[in-house]
């Protein structure tokens, strides 16, 4: 048996029905699509915030705060004077508040930091200046806000520096505007108002309770040591000895932070490879259908097939490879819209666009096996078709 | 027209019996009949008396319910479907009454397909299928669609496809039955041309005329033989 001329005449007889086959071919069409749009957009997004994490160093320690052990300014000063090996550490606070400057009013998020942070994430300032650690110290209302509040607030041609702003009852100074830096796993720096971290907890939100802190570390082979000391140092600190807070107290490390957003673009991807499945499922019923049908039509052709020598493998063949060139082109057409599709999203979504080869093997693959699997069963009651009752049939 | 040699087709005491719900009914009641190399036989008989049942049962395309057959000496009764289908491949050119050609696809095709089946190399597939449409003058129709041929060339059509793998037996199931006279005339001088040249022909028919073109005239009533003899008043086709 020749398989390219089976191939021909599965291709021809799918021909003839052109109509038909492209309802058929639908369920496949939009299963493979999805699939193949979700993994272009998972990729890229992964991918993107990768990108964002590790241009954060891979020595970056993230100490998050945790209801059973709140954070003080006391035990960032003991991991500064504890722990070696330290570069630099960040005491953090946020929270979102209605700001109002120049006639303007909007909510921003207010984030206390101090000034070792503009350094520790690689920020760079269109205007102005940073506010310094003195005045970190002395509690002062001095802000730092991000290109975004600066043109909301004070217009694109302004110059805000010297501007007072008022954040619920507390005037500010802006010291200074930060360039456009686009939303990343840290936040959305350009939308945000950088004050004081002191300022912040006493005057704002008149708390002790940080919401984190970062450290830096000199080399990133001391990362995993640091974040184990950090973590016990916090532990005496607080003398906590319950062994299921201790279990799930921890210190993140960027690279922690990487496996944690793969794993939710995992659990999301897969979420939706399963509602892409359920599509393929039942686009795979549909070519069984259609199958049938197609068997049906053609019993008396089975039949003379039958009468010049066919062999049920012959038969079997032919429906076999009918219902696999049907599922295959589905699924290229569902691949080449999802490409396209997955082109412009991402380019919306400003992530990098990845051209996903395992996921055109991967839905080739799976193509080939929905039309093997929902094909099988009418392919055999073709082969094991009588052949005079086929022939006799009307 | 009997030979020394052994029978190329023998029928022992065939029984074939439908069952339609409890009742049993039996087509065809005990047929013995011989037939060899190089015979052209008619089958005649009244509708439903087992004409085609007998051809389907020679053809391979059935087995029967008791009795044997030897075809080229070799019991086939008891074959596998594969085993029948090589049979049917090999042996055996059918041309049916209708429904003969392969929809959506062309005249050539057609004929090229039990070669197919048959694991003819690819490269003398079409050369061959070419002789044949030439032995029945259609070569200028092989790269037609086979829905737009008249329907005595795809009569035509049908006997080269049968030929192709050079069986010993052409069969053919009331081949005229849908023809004009003048159309079934000529098919049956294609026939008895090729039996000249050696080959053996099984024909069913209803029409005395068509059947007075073969040397062997078998009547069938009831599931039995109930005439067997020899045509001395062969027609003669019409030179070409
Ligand atoms: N699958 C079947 N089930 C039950 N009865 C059948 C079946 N096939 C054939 N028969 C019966 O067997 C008998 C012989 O049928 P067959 O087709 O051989 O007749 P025939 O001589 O070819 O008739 P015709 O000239 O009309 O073609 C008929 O009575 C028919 O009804
Ligand atoms: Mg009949």
């Amino acid at each position: 048996m020749n398989y390219g001329e089976i191939l021909i005449t599965a291709l021809l007889s799918l021909k003839s029905n052109v109509l038909r086959t492209a309802l058929t071919m639908l369920g496949i069409i939009i299963g493979i699509f999805a699939v193949t749009l979700i993994l272009i957009i998972s990729q890229g997004a992964t991918s993107a915030i990768t990108s964002q994490i590790s241009s954060l160093g891979t020595n970056l320690l993230h100490i998050q705060t945790n209801k059973a052990i709140p954070l003080t300014f006391d035990d960032a000063n003991a991991i500064r004077q504890q722990i070696p090996n330290i570069v630099a550490t960040d005491e953090i606070v946020n929270t979102s508040k209605t700001v109002s400057a120049n006639g303007q009013s909007n909510a921003y998020q207010i984030t206390g930091v101090n000034a070792a942070f503009f350094n520790i994430y690689d920020m760079t300032l269109q205007k102005g200046s940073f506010f310094l650690s003195d005045d970190v110290i002395a509690n002062s209302t001095l802000a730092v806000i991000g290109s975004k509040v600066s043109s909301d607030l004070f217009g694109t041609d302004a110059n805000p520096i010297g501007q007072l702003i008022q954040v619920g009852n507390r005037s500010f100074y802006v010291v200074g505007v930060l360039n456009e830096k686009g939303s990343s796993i840290i936040g959305a720096p350009d939308q945000t108002i950088y004050v004081p971290v002191t300022t912040a907890m006493n005057t704002i939100l008149g708390t002790t309770t940080l919401n984190s802190i970062d450290v830096l570390v000199e080399t990133p082979e001391q990362v995993d040591l640091t974040a184990n000391q950090i973590k016990q140092l916090l532990l005496d600190r607080h003398n906590v000895v319950d062994p299921t807070i201790i279990k799930n107290y921890a210190v993140y490390t960027s690279k922690e932070l990487l496996s944690t957003v793969s794993n939710i673009t995992r659990i999301l991807s897969g979420v939706l490879t399963g509602i892409a499945g359920i599509s393929l499922l039942v686009g795979g019923i549909g070519i069984m259908n259609i199958m049938l049908v197609t068997v049906t039509e053609r019993i008396k052709e089975i039949g003379l097939l039958k009468a010049i020598g066919a062999k049920r493998s012959n038969i079997l063949t032919q429906f076999l490879i009918e219902s696999v060139t049907l599922t295959v082109s589905g699924g290229l057409i569902g691949t080449i819209l999802g490409i396209g599709v997955g082109t412009i999203l991402s380019h919306l979504l400003k992530v990098p666009f990845l051209l996903p080869i395992t996921s055109i093997v991967f839905s080739t693959v799976i193509s080939i096996i929905i039309g093997l699997v929902f094909g099988i069963y009418p392919a055999q009651r073709a082969a094991r078709m009588n052949p005079i009752e086929a022939l006799r049939y009307e | 027209m009997k030979n020394k040699t052994a029978p190329l087709i023998s029928l022992q005491n065939i029984v074939k019996e439908y069952q339609t719900g409890d009742t049993v009914f039996q087509a065809l009641k005990g047929i013995n009949l011989d037939i060899y190399q190089g015979e052209f036989v008619a089958i005649m008989g009244p509708s439903g008396s087992g004409k085609s049942t007998t051809m389907h049962i020679i053809g391979a395309l059935d087995v029967p319910t008791s009795g044997t057959y030897l075809l080229n000496n070799t019991n086939v009764t008891r074959y596998t479907e594969d085993q029948l289908a090589e049979i049917r491949n090999k042996e055996i050119g059918f041309v049916f009454q209708s429904f003969n050609l392969l929809p959506r696809t062309t005249v050539l095709k057609n004929v090229e397909r039990p070669m197919m089946y048959g694991n003819v190399p690819v490269e003398d597939r079409e050369p061959r299928a070419m002789e044949m449409l030439k032995l029945v003058n259609l070569e200028d129709k092989a790269k037609s669609m086979s829905n737009h041929i008249s329907g005595g060339q795809i009569q035509r059509v049908a006997i080269a496809r049968a030929l192709v793998m050079n069986p010993s037996l052409l069969l053919a199931d009331e081949p005229t039955g849908n023809l004009d006279s003048a159309t079934s005339h000529q098919i049956m001088s294609f026939f008895q041309d090729l039996n000249k040249q050696g080959r053996t022909i099984i024909l069913i028919t209803h029409e005395p005329d068509i059947a007075a073109y073969a040397n062997r005239i078998i009547h069938i009533k009831d599931g039995l033989i109930v005439t067997d003899e020899i045509n001395h008043n062969v027609t003669k086709a019409i030179q070409k």
